[in-house]
């Protein structure tokens, strides 16, 4: 039963959620340099694939790159150039994907909720979920997953209705094709995505598929391989990925799990404080709240259907809670955050759970939230703003004019934020690979699962230091690279440490970039010492 | 209809704002960019002159101190440091916020994620010649072994673009 408003009121909550959608992106436009701490790596590859063929940015000869059958993590990337290629940089091939991806997440609800003949008006709650923690840690791949999971849901909603009623069988078909693709679609922009999705379809295939009574949810039970076809394809790319892909290359470290007491008590960072401000805390319990209300004035269920459809809509959230719970933090060296970042779902979910009434018992709470969509949307636009100004600057300064194809060492001694909880400096070198090629280390591409991977020859002489800037030995290090950008008060050169000899070459606020001064001789080393690196305490360096 | 143009509409309309906000990747440097004469240095893209005073710079240049013991003539008007925290945070990033926790803790990792301090850019005309090179002491949010605590350390201020 879809209990339809009059005009002028849909038309208000129409323009309601297109207004949270527009102010849920607004801030993307905002600054040159988005606070995210992942995104630069996710430019450079970007670029790097833009630019494969071409010799000036050293592409090819630095970078291997990974195919279908190696990764499963490249269809972000992939979209990403081809709007790179249309635009003219990878930065604004990026800005426009993560543009559609952040309208996408009310309106992906929205589909959701229409396929479950529910109130569309919950669709207001979609969109503050873009600015989670996962988005501001710039894992851009599996916040982009989010909307493909909830669109290809209602389509699994639709098929599993369209199975007891009278569908001609071409229409049931070519929406198989369309949930197969996307099912393909998950799996290529995050694993744990599609799991939770491959879960959560199965699920609403069963519930909505079979007849009430426990005789007939066995039968449905019994069907659903039959139902669930269209998962084959994604299944059986995911075996390959995991058997034969680069996902099998590092079984060195094993799985780890986060005990459930901290994961609970850090759910609310990381469905909702991306930002230093308390505004956005206050904003996301406020809408916490709204929730609430909207679940204790909750409208009774009217018939067996809708009743169904509420049990189901309690088991999604609960299978999105459940995989928060119980994902592995890590699996093997390299992937991480695999459990907390599943609260952008958590959050995704919960608006499934609320019912709200007709009249103004239904209508104010929403409005709420409403209210809070655009609040959180304006200020995130102003953090990302001030970021930029005060934290960023002039920063391109130091890379104008460098030349392209170089190799590039950031030292972030400084990576944190006034303004972000991530820490959105970390990758920051990786604007010189985007813009002029070569390589900025560290890089992801040192990591099974990255698209692009450096050619043996190529890799650094530090493995995996994941941007640990304490760990750099000039003697070691520099030779490698061209040039050297840190962050932060400390200056590794100014011991003058054995190694290459190195020359500022650009400086703004916090940043300082060197270029290896080839004219000058190296520093020898001393027989019988060795180089304590540019975190040494200061008697270390004095006794040096 | 009117939503086959939205789906056009949208799109393009999100394109412009894109070329607007997002920079279009730079052109090639036409020379070697970072290849100075005698008594220059590159520096932000261009060869400036080094010098020891104002006296050693042309026209409305200003010798200024851009850190490292460099001091260049530059057309800039300010100096700048950061400034002090007034708060520090112990902030939580999650199970396995490396790399972005302070200092890298051993694998597996924990949910702490470092010490966060809210100072912010302090500039001030460049006076002095050379200008800027002036130390402040200041308080920084730092890791203690008795957990965050703000440091009193001594910072340079440098030209400030």
């Amino acid at each position: 039963v879809i209990r339809v408003a009059p005009l002028p009121s849909r038309l208000a909550w129409r323009w309601a959620l297109r207004v949270a959608a527009l102010c849920t992106v607004l801030p993307l436009f905002c600054a040159r340099h988005l606070p995210m701490a992942d995104l630069p790596e996710h430019l450079a590859v970007i670029a790097t694939l833009r630019h494969y063929g071409d010799p000036a940015w050293r592409s090819q000869e630095y970078f291997s790159l990974g195919g279908l059958l190696d990764t499963q993590y490249w269809l972000y990337h992939v979209v990403g150039t081809g709007l790179a290629y249309l635009l003219g940089s990878a930065e604004r091939g990026n800005v426009l994907l993560l543009a559609l991806v952040g309208l996408a997440y009310p309106y992906s609800l929205r589909a959701l909720l229409r396929a479950m003949h529910m109130d569309e008006r919950l669709a207001l709650f979609g969109a503050p979920v873009f600015w989670s923690r996962a988005l501001t840690v710039g894992l851009l791949n599996f916040v982009a997953s989010e909307p493909v999971l909830l669109f290809a849901l209602a389509l699994v909603v639709r098929q599993a209705e369209a199975a007891r009623g009278a569908e001609p069988r071409a229409r049931t078909a070519a929406r198989g094709a369309g949930l197969a693709l996307l099912a393909l679609a998950l799996f290529y922009l995050h694993v744990s995505s599609y799991l939770l999705f491959a879960g959560q379809a199965a699920l609403a295939t069963w519930m909505l598929g079979a007849g009430s009574g426990a005789r007939e949810l066995l039968r449905g039970l019994a069907r659903l391989p039959a139902r669930l076809a269209w998962l084959a394809p994604s299944a059986i790319a995911a075996l390959v990925v995991v058997v034969h892909g680069r996902l099998a290359a590092d079984s060195t470290h094993g799985v780890t799990f986060t005990p459930c007491a901290v994961l609970l008590g850090l759910l609310p960072h990381w469905a909702f404080d991306a930002f230093r401000t308390r505004v956005d805390n206050v904003l996301g319990w406020a809408a916490v709240a709204v929730g609430v209300v909207l679940i204790v004035l909750g409208a009774p269920a009217h018939d067996s259907r809708e009743r169904r459809r509420r049990r189901l809509a309690v088991l999604l959230f609960a299978a999105a809670l459940l995989s928060y719970f119980s994902l592995p933090a890590t699996v093997g060296g390299y992937a991480g955050l695999l459990d907390v970042r599943m609260a952008l779902f958590v959050a995704a979910f919960l608006p499934l759970l609320l019912r709200p009434r007709a009249g103004l018992a239904g209508s104010v709470p929403l409005a709420a939230a409403a209210a809070i969509a655009v609040g959180i949307g304006l200020d995130a636009a102003w953090q990302v703003h001030a970021f930029e100004e005060a934290e960023v600057g002039h920063f391109d300064d130091l890379l104008r004019r460098m030349p392209r194809g170089g190799r590039l060492l950031t030292l972030t001694f400084d990576p944190k934020s006034a303004y972000v909880e991530s820490r959105p400096f970390t990758y920051f070198g990786a604007y010189y690979r985007a813009r002029y090629g070569g390589m900025s280390s560290f890089s992801f591409s040192e990591l099974h699962h990255w698209p692009t991977r450096y050619r043996p020859e190529w890799s650094p002489p530090q493995a995996l230091t994941w941007g640990n800037p304490c760990l750099f030995r000039n003697a070691r290090d520099g030779e490698f690279f061209d040039f050297v950008l840190t962050r932060g008060d400390v200056d590794p050169f100014a011991a003058n440490p054995p190694g290459p000899r190195w020359t500022l070459i650009g400086a703004s606020r916090a940043w300082r970039l060197y270029a290896r001064d080839r004219s000058a001789p190296e520093t020898p080393l001393v027989d019988g010492e060795s180089d304590p690196g540019p975190c040494a305490p200061p008697a270390a360096v004095a006794s040096q | 209809m009117r939503k086959k143009i939205l789906i056009l509409v949208v799109p393009i309309t999100l394109s412009m704002f894109a070329c607007l906000s997002a920079p279009n990747e730079p052109a090639a440097p036409t020379s070697a960019a970072l290849n100075c004469g005698a008594g220059e240095q590159p520096f932000n893209g261009a060869c400036r002159e080094t010098c020891t005073s104002n006296a050693d710079c042309s026209g409305n240049l200003v010798c200024m101190d851009v850190g490292s013991g460099v001091d260049l003539c530059l057309d800039y008007q300010h100096c700048a440091h950061l400034d002090n925290d007034s708060v520090c945070d112990a902030v939580y990033g999650g199970s396995t916020s490396y790399p972005y926790e302070e200092p890298p803790p051993p694998y597996p990792y924990y949910p702490f994620a470092g010490c966060v301090g809210d100072a912010h850019w302090l500039t001030a005309a460049a006076t002095g010649s050379p200008s800027c090179g002036q130390q402040h002491t200041v308080n920084r949010c730092r890791h203690t072994p008795s957990g965050c605590a703000l440091v009193q350390e001594t910072t340079l201020d440098i030209a400030d673009p």
